[in-house]
C-alpha cells in the first residue's frame, strides 16, 4: 500500500544532475523556489516550465515514473482549485449554480496557486529524485554550517535525517510485513465505523512500536561501540567536493532567477 | 484437491524502475493432507509464493484455486481463504502485541467470530500443541517470554483457527538446534497425529529431508525439481549448481553409490545409514 507513493524517491542514476554537489542542487532548489514565488504571469509559468523540462530531460529520469509519482499532489491541487473557484470573489461572473458562484479573480487566482504548488513540488523532486538521501543530509550539514556559531546542532541535525531516512523504508517493509501477518490471523483493517477501525490498528501499531524502540536501541549501541560522540572533530568517509560545474549550475540558477524577476518588474 | 496454482508469475511494483518478476509461470497443487517442503536459496521466490497461497498476493499472471473455485479480489471470499489456511511469517514473534499469552492466541479465533468458551478451549489446545503449559504462560506478557517461546505463541496463534493447510516460513529460523529439533518436531506431530496439512519453507535440505513427503525447489522465481526427498536429492548436481547443500546421509549414500554399492537414496538419518551400511557389509561377508 506504500510502495504506490514514488514521490521524491532517489533514483541511481549516472546524468549531470546526479553528479552534481548536493550543496550546489540544494542552492539551486532555493533559488528555483525563490523562482517560482517570484513569477506574476503565465509567460513567467511557460518560461519555468520549459527550464524545468530541460532539467527534466538532463537528469535522465523515467518521464513516466517522475509524473506518476506526481499523482498524490495532484489532488491536492485539485482541491485548492476548486476552493479557490468557489470561495474567491471578485471580478466578472463567470458561471452559477444556485447560490455558489464562480468569479474570475478565482479563477485566476486559483490557477496561479494550482500552478504554484506544482512548480514547487517538481523542483523538489527533481532534487530529491537524482540526490541519495545521505548526500543530502550532508549536503544539508554543510550548508547549516555557519548555524553552529549561533547554537543550532548542525551536525546531530543531519545525523538525525540521515537515520530517520535510512530507516523509513525499513519500518515500512516491517509494516507492510506484520500488516500481513495479522491479515493472515484473520484481523480486518477495512470495515466498521472510525473507532473500529482505529482499534483494528492496535495488532499493527504495537509490534510496529516495540520493533522500532529494539531498532532505535541497537542502533545506538552499535554506534556507541564505534565510539560514536558527536560532530566534532569527526572527519568523513565523502568529502564534498565542488567542482567548476557546480559554481556554474549555482550561478546559473541564479542568473535565471534575476532573469525572471526582472521581466515581471 | 485443496490448492492449485495455474502458471502464476508475481511482478513486484510493476512500471517503474524497481519492477522485479519474483515468480515466473508456477504451476503447483497442493492435496489435503500432505507434508510439502519448499526449497530455496535467499531471493528464489519462497515467500512471495507462499503469500500466493492464502491470498495476501494475488497472481500478475496466471489463476490461484482453492476447492476447485478461483481466488480473486472479493473481499469476503480472501478473508474465508485466510481463515482456512494459516499462515506463519518468518520471525512470527514480531507479530505479538496484546497484554497476555491467552489474548494473543485467541485472536485468530476471535476474528473467526467464535464464542468465547470455544475460543478458551481452541486457546488451551493450541498452547498444549505447541508445548507450552497453559496454566503457566496464560496470564504473562507475550514480551516477558524467551524467543523460543514467543516463537511457539506466535504459531499457537494460527493453530488456534484449526486451519486446514498451515504454511510456516523457515519456523526454526535463529533458533538454536535444540529449538530447532523441537519446533521441527512439533510440526512432525500436527501432520502425522492431526492429519494437518503442511507447507513448510525452508532454505536447509538436512531440515526438511526426513520430514518432508514431497519437495519442490525454487530458483529465480522458478520450480526447478520437484518430487520425493529421495528423488530431488538424486539431482545433486542442480542443487549444488543452486547453492544447496545435500544433507550429510544423502551425500555418504550417493558416494556410496559411485563407488558402485547398491544403496537406497531415502535414507536421512545416522542411525537409518547404519543399518543400510551394516547390511551392505554383512552381504559382502557371506
Amino acid at each position: 500500500m506504500f510502495k504506490s507513493i514514488t514521490i521524491g524517491q532517489f533514483l541511481p542514476g549516472e546524468s549531470l544532475l546526479h553528479r552534481l554537489d548536493p550543496r550546489a542542487k540544494f542552492i539551486a532548489l532555493i533559488l528555483f523556489i525563490g523562482t517560482v514565488f517570484v513569477v506574476q504571469t503565465f509567460f513567467g509559468y511557460l518560461l519555468l516550465g520549459i527550464v524545468l523540462f530541460g532539467l527534466l530531460i538532463v537528469s535522465q529520469l523515467p518521464l513516466r515514473y517522475f509524473f506518476r509519482g506526481l499523482r498524490p499532489v495532484f489532488y491536492i491541487t485539485l482541491f485548492t482549485l476548486i476552493v479557490h473557484f468557489f470561495m474567491t470573489k471578485g471580478g466578472e461572473i463567470i458561471l452559477r449554480f444556485g447560490p455558489l458562484t464562480v468569479e474570475s479573480d478565482g479563477v485566476y487566482l486559483g490557477t496561479f496557486m494550482a500552478l504554484r504548488i506544482i512548480f514547487l513540488v517538481i523542483c523538489t523532486s527533481i532534487l530529491t529524485l537524482t540526490t541519495s538521501p545521505i548526500a543530502l543530509a550532508d549536503g544539508l550539514e554543510y550548508l547549516m554550517r555557519p548555524l553552529t556559531k549561533i547554537g543550532v546542532p548542525s551536525h546531530e541535525i543531519a545525523m538525525m535525517m540521515t537515520i530517520a531516512l535510512r530507516f523509513i523504508p525499513t519500518l515500512m517493509e516491517e509494516s507492510e510485513k506484520i500488516t500481513k501477518a495479522q491479515l493472515a490471523r484473520g484481523a480486518d483493517f477495512e470495515s466498521g465505523n472510525i473507532f473500529r477501525r482505529a482499534k483494528s490498528m492496535v495488532p499493527l501499531l504495537v509490534p510496529l512500536f516495540v520493533s522500532v524502540f529494539r531498532r532505535a536501541d541497537d542502533l545506538a549501541i552499535a554506534m556507541e561501540a564505534r565510539c560514536y560522540r558527536g560532530g566534532k572533530g569527526r572527519t568523513r568517509l565523502r568529502e564534498l567536493l565542488a567542482t567548476p560545474l557546480d559554481y556554474f549550475a549555482v550561478l546559473l540558477s541564479a542568473l535565471f532567477l534575476i532573469a525572471v524577476a526582472w521581466s515581471q518588474v | 484437491m485443496l490448492l492449485n496454482l495455474k502458471n502464476i508469475s508475481y511482478t513486484y511494483m510493476p512500471g517503474t524502475p524497481f519492477e522485479v518478476t519474483a515468480l515466473k509461470n508456477i504451476t503447483l497443487d497442493i492435496h489435503q493432507g500432505e507434508y510439502l517442503a519448499i526449497i530455496g536459496q535467499t531471493g528464489s521466490g519462497k515467500s512471495t509464493l507462499i503469500q500466493h497461497l492464502n491470498g495476501l498476493l494475488l497472481p500478475t499472471t496466471g489463476e490461484v484455486y482453492l476447492d476447485g473455485h478461483q481466488v480473486n479480489k472479493d473481499k469476503k471470499r480472501l478473508t474465508a481463504m485466510r481463515r482456512r489456511i494459516g499462515l506463519l511469517f518468518q520471525f512470527p514473534e514480531q507479530q505479538l502485541f496484546e497484554e497476555n499469552v491467552a489474548a494473543d492466541v485467541a485472536f485468530g479465533p476471535r476474528n473467526l467470530g467464535l464464542s468465547d468458551q470455544e475460543i478458551a478451549v481452541r486457546v488451551d489446545r493450541a498452547l498444549r500443541l505447541v508445548g507450552l503449559n497453559p496454566s503457566e504462560v496464560r496470564d504473562r506478557s507475550p514480551f516477558s517470554l524467551s524467543g523460543g517461546q514467543m516463537r511457539r505463541v506466535a504459531m499457537a496463534g494460527i493453530l488456534a483457527m484449526e486451519p486446514d493447510l498451515v504454511i510456516l516460513d523457515e519456523p526454526a529460523a535463529g533458533l538454536d538446534p535444540r529449538g530447532k529439533e523441537e519446533i521441527l518436531n512439533r510440526i512432525d506431530a500436527l501432520h502425522r497425529e492431526h492429519k494437518m496439512t503442511v507447507v513448510l519453507v525452508s532454505h536447509s535440505m538436512e531440515d526438511v529431508a526426513s520430514r518432508a513427503e514431497r519437495l519442490i525447489v525454487l530458483a529465480d522465481g522458478e520450480i526447478r525439481l520437484a518430487g520425493t526427498p529421495a528423488d530431488v536429492f538424486q539431482d545433486a548436481a542442480v542443487l549444488e549448481e543452486l547453492g544447496l547443500a545435500l544433507p550429510q546421509m544423502t551425500l555418504l549414500m550417493l558416494r556410496l553409490r559411485s563407488a558402485g554399492k547398491e544403496v537406497p537414496m531415502n535414507i536421512f538419518s545416522v542411525e537409518a545409514a547404519k543399518e543400510v551400511i551394516l547390511q551392505m557389509m554383512g552381504g559382502d561377508k557371506s
